[in-house]
């Protein structure tokens, strides 16, 4: 009793007995053992993406308040960019846990920044013109739904991300004499088979890579460098049978 | 009108899809990169096979099957504790039944009394060590006053190798408590 008093205080759990049965924040087998353990995994890395921009609508994305009254932005064919893929390089990441068995889903997400060469085209009263540098941002989120085959310190990966994906690229534009930069949006729903391999560097810790294709985009490809905590040793299993 | 209609619903699905795209890419992003390196830098390394006889003594410690368990007995305000220290050698988890510990003492007097661990949450229960996992779990042993020597049996407590015949465990009270050779008596 004495223990439950004092442990809670601030809402801090704070111990006060290291035996267990008397143990007041934690349990028998807590630094041990699986099941103790939520089977959830951490994961960040690289991630290299092309997207295609056939079929795609970009639309201006701009603040009223930025804009003359009844401003009306522009819009256009992810076609008339003039380039067939948009790439990027960035950083993605999300976590997972084990559903049952190796099977596993979560939430995955990322961003990732690149340059392109846009033609040059009129769409309503907007000249669109390339802006030099960094002038794509991609941000894609999903759910991702895998299965595990532990194959001793290495792993094999099959999984599929459903989610989507948002383009922006940023242009000049000059309309009614007026001349500034400003970005258009289109966004893609994003079905992403991938496979991923993964080598355990300890049995928390694992490096692994994927490639994945966009079964809605026929040149949307994916690949990528991933660093993962698993909370559970191994994800449980590492051996082959 | 129709076209409208289904512009602003497309608009709509890109707008929804895009702030769902963005918030879980930053958000997935930024959550993955903060627990994946907290954790790895809180992780502790895997356990390597005779790490714990190195720790204390070869004498403490028996190998059933994948598992390596050691123990550890002292006195700490006039109750006897066990330290039960384990560590997996293999690829895959292993269980432990420490319920399963029989142990029995010898009093003073040279009766022979059995010894429990004080479990009053029925917590020990059989679990799985985690594949490469090492931990430590400490008990105070009920009706273990007045005892010079302890012998602990370890056959029963790994389910997972059953035909592992261990010898058992003794340890004797001199100033503190020693392994001892031989069995109960």
């Amino acid at each position: 009793m004495l223990g439950s008093a004092t442990a809670h205080a601030r809402n801090r759990c704070v111990e006060v007995s290291d035996t267990v049965g008397e143990h007041v924040c934690s349990s028998y087998g807590d630094s041990w053992s699986i099941e103790r353990k939520l089977p959830v995994t951490f994961r960040f890395g690289l991630r290299y993406a092309e997207l295609s921009t056939d079929g795609l609508s970009f639309k201006e994305s701009f603040k009223s308040k930025d804009r003359p009254k009844g401003y009306v932005g522009y819009s256009y064919a992810g076609e008339a960019l003039g380039t067939p893929t948009l790439s990027g390089v960035g950083g993605d990441g999300g976590f997972t846990f084990l559903v049952v068995g190796q099977l596993y889903t979560g939430v995955d997400g990322g961003l990732a920044l690149g340059s392109t060469r846009t033609a040059t085209f009129t769409t309503g009263k907007h000249t669109l013109s390339d802006s030099s540098g960094v002038d794509v941002l991609f941000l894609h989120g999903g759910v991702p739904v895998g299965y595990r085959i532990p194959l001793g310190r290495a792993s094999l990966r099959g999984e599929v991300l459903f989610g989507g994906v948002l383009a922006a690229v940023s242009q000049r534009y000059e309309v009614e004499g007026r001349r500034d930069t400003a970005s258009a949006t289109a966004g893609r729903w994003l079905v992403e088979p991938r496979v991923a391999g993964d080598i355990w560097f300890t049995q928390h810790v694992t490096f692994g890579a994927y490639a994945g294709v966009n079964l809605l985009d026929s040149r949307g490809h994916a690949l990528g460098l991933t660093f993962a905590w698993h909370h559970r040793a191994f994800d449980g299993d590492m051996s082959l049978w | 009108m129709r076209e409208d209609l289904s512009f602003a619903r497309v608009a709509r699905v890109i707008v929804a899809s895009s702030s769902l795209a963005g918030i879980s890419g930053v958000m997935g992003c930024h959550v993955g990169m903060a627990f994946a390196v907290a954790g790895s830098a809180l992780d502790q390394p895997p356990y390597r096979a005779e790490a714990i006889a190195a720790e204390l003594g070869p004498s403490s410690v028996r190998t059933i099957g994948c598992l390596d368990v050691g123990l550890a007995i002292y006195e700490r305000d006039h109750r006897e504790l066990v330290d039960v220290h384990v560590g997996n050698r293999c690829g895959h988890p292993e269980s432990l039944d420490l319920g399963k510990l029989a142990i029995q003492g010898v009093d003073t007097a040279g009766r022979p009394r059995l010894i429990t661990l004080h479990d009053p949450r029925n917590e020990i229960i059989p679990l799985h060590v985690g594949a490469a996992e090492k931990g430590r779990e400490r008990f105070r042993m009920e009706n273990a006053h007045d005892l010079t020597r302890l012998c602990f049996d370890l056959e029963a407590i790994a389910p997972d190798a059953p035909a592992a015949r261990p010898a058992p465990l003794c340890f004797e009270r001199h100033t503190g408590w020693l392994p001892a050779r031989g069995g109960l008596t």
